[in-house]
């Protein structure tokens, strides 16, 4: 998971081992200890500044976290006898550039996230896992297109592409899900006519963190196993590449149910956080609007955890199926490079959303400052252009 | 709940698609660029 989330840097080595997944995983801590201390909270909803109190304490908590990870990678290279030289500095060196390297890309990203459209964390996210895309695509058609079924030798590739093709179609259409709530606005009332609306509840609020945390939660036990050096056997419940394996029932009995209990869990409390009634009733009312056909206040509350409760479970289940398919497609057919694929897909998928509703808005808005500049100063005017851009990103 | 057509589907599956092969498109042809300048 660790790999995933630094796109393959950490397998190959690289400079940046830890990529960008030191201020995922604060960012993600910061976002859960908002629930519990008011402080955090109070930042999360105070706009701007707010943002930037919580920026910061991200990098602090981003560069503790990558002392740390660091610290027990250090410890397991040690142990995997990947140093050449015993000198005690070796490890300091390898260390300090790991933490340094993670810290200058956190830098970026809130650099990113400040001055061009999209977020940072999204864009190295995403480059990172479609780097290593065609590559193990290649390998997986190049297994299967050496096997047959049925006798017939086109037949595996062909059902491979047909299944890739529509789990894409079925990431986007839950991504794309949501059940629209007919509105009325009482303020907007001209004559005997009634200005109405809808209030779109989304069926996945937050896709990518759920299986995030439940991949982290299945590795930690690895990882602390390359740590510490020892082999303990039922350990490998918590290896996906052990499951079902026939001679071996021990990993996959107890390891696939527990890693679908943990992504149900994780989305369905994860989005409680995200989607609350009590909030979204109270929007409701500063707005004017009221649900047709339910009275508003207490009985808006009632009618909308029905429907948000009914929503997560069901997200909960779509993200289950997608992150368990290709993990029983890789056991089934031994294919290795297939096991990884739901976790990038809903990942990949969910960040290219965001990154184009984020052009979309920013082309809208650009458009819409310049015929503003236009009307202002009566000629086109680059300077005028720029400055109300400016302004407009402030 | 809000019906997405088919079409409507394979257009946003289609869409998606693009831009991320023009990413991986662009991530792999920098890595292999950089790879043959021997800077990486």
């Amino acid at each position: 998971m660790l790999n995933i989330l630094t796109g393959g840097n950490l397998s190959r080595m690289s400079v940046a081992a830890l990529g960008v997944s030191p201020f995922i995983s604060a960012s993600i801590a910061l976002q859960i200890f908002g629930a519990v201390i008011p402080r955090l909270q109070a930042a999360q909803k105070d706009g701007f500044a707010g943002r930037k109190l919580l920026q910061r304490l991200s990098f602090i908590v981003s560069i503790l976290i990558s002392i740390g990870t660091t610290v027990g990678l250090v410890r397991s290279y040690q142990n995997l006898g990947l140093f050449t030289s015993d000198a005690w500095y070796v490890p300091l060196i390898v260390g300090g550039i790991m933490v340094c390297t993670s810290a200058v890309l956190a830098l970026v990203t809130i650099v990113i996230d400040e001055r061009f459209f999209g977020r940072g964390v999204s864009v190295f996210l995403l480059a990172g896992i479609l780097s290593s895309v065609p590559g193990s695509l290649y390998q997986t058609f190049k297994t299967v297109s050496a096997s047959a079924l049925f006798g017939v030798t086109w037949l595996p590739t062909v059902l491979l592409i047909c299944g890739l093709i529509a789990l894409w179609l079925f990431v986007c259409w839950i991504l794309h899900c949501e059940q629209e709530l007919p509105l009325a606005y009482s303020k907007k009332a001209v004559g005997d006519t009634v200005e109405g609306g809808v209030l779109p509840l989304q069926l996945l609020v937050n896709s990518i963190m759920p299986v995030v945390f439940a991949s982290m939660c299945l590795s930690l036990p690895s990882v602390l196993r390359l740590i510490v050096g020892t082999d303990v056997a039922w350990l490998r419940v918590f290896d996906t590449s052990a499951w079902f394996k026939v001679d071996d029932l021990m990993p996959s009995l107890v390891g696939i149910p527990l890693y679908i209990c943990l992504i149900f869990l994780f989305s369905k409390y994860s989005q409680a956080f995200l989607m609350n009634e009590v909030e979204i009733s109270e929007a409701l009312r500063r707005a004017g609007a009221v649900i047709v056909g339910v009275v508003p206040g207490h009985d808006t509350e009632v009618f909308l955890q029905k429907h948000i409760k009914r929503l997560r479970f069901w997200g909960a289940v779509c993200l289950c199926v997608i992150s368990f398919v290709p993990i029983l497609a890789s056991g089934l057919f031994g294919l290795s490079s297939l096991g990884i694929l739901g976790t990038s897909l809903i990942l990949v998928v969910s960040i290219i959303r965001d990154l184009y509703y984020d052009f979309r808005v920013e082309v809208r808005s650009g458009r819409y400052v310049r015929l503003i500049s236009r009307m202002v100063s009566g000629k086109k005017s680059n300077d005028s252009v720029a400055l109300l851009w400016e302004g407009f990103r402030v | 709940m809000k019906k997405l057509s088919f079409l409507a589907l394979l257009k946003i599956g289609a869409l998606y698609f693009g831009i991320a092969a023009l990413v991986a498109g662009f991530v792999c042809g920098l890595d292999f660029a950089l790879k043959w300048m021997w800077l990486i």
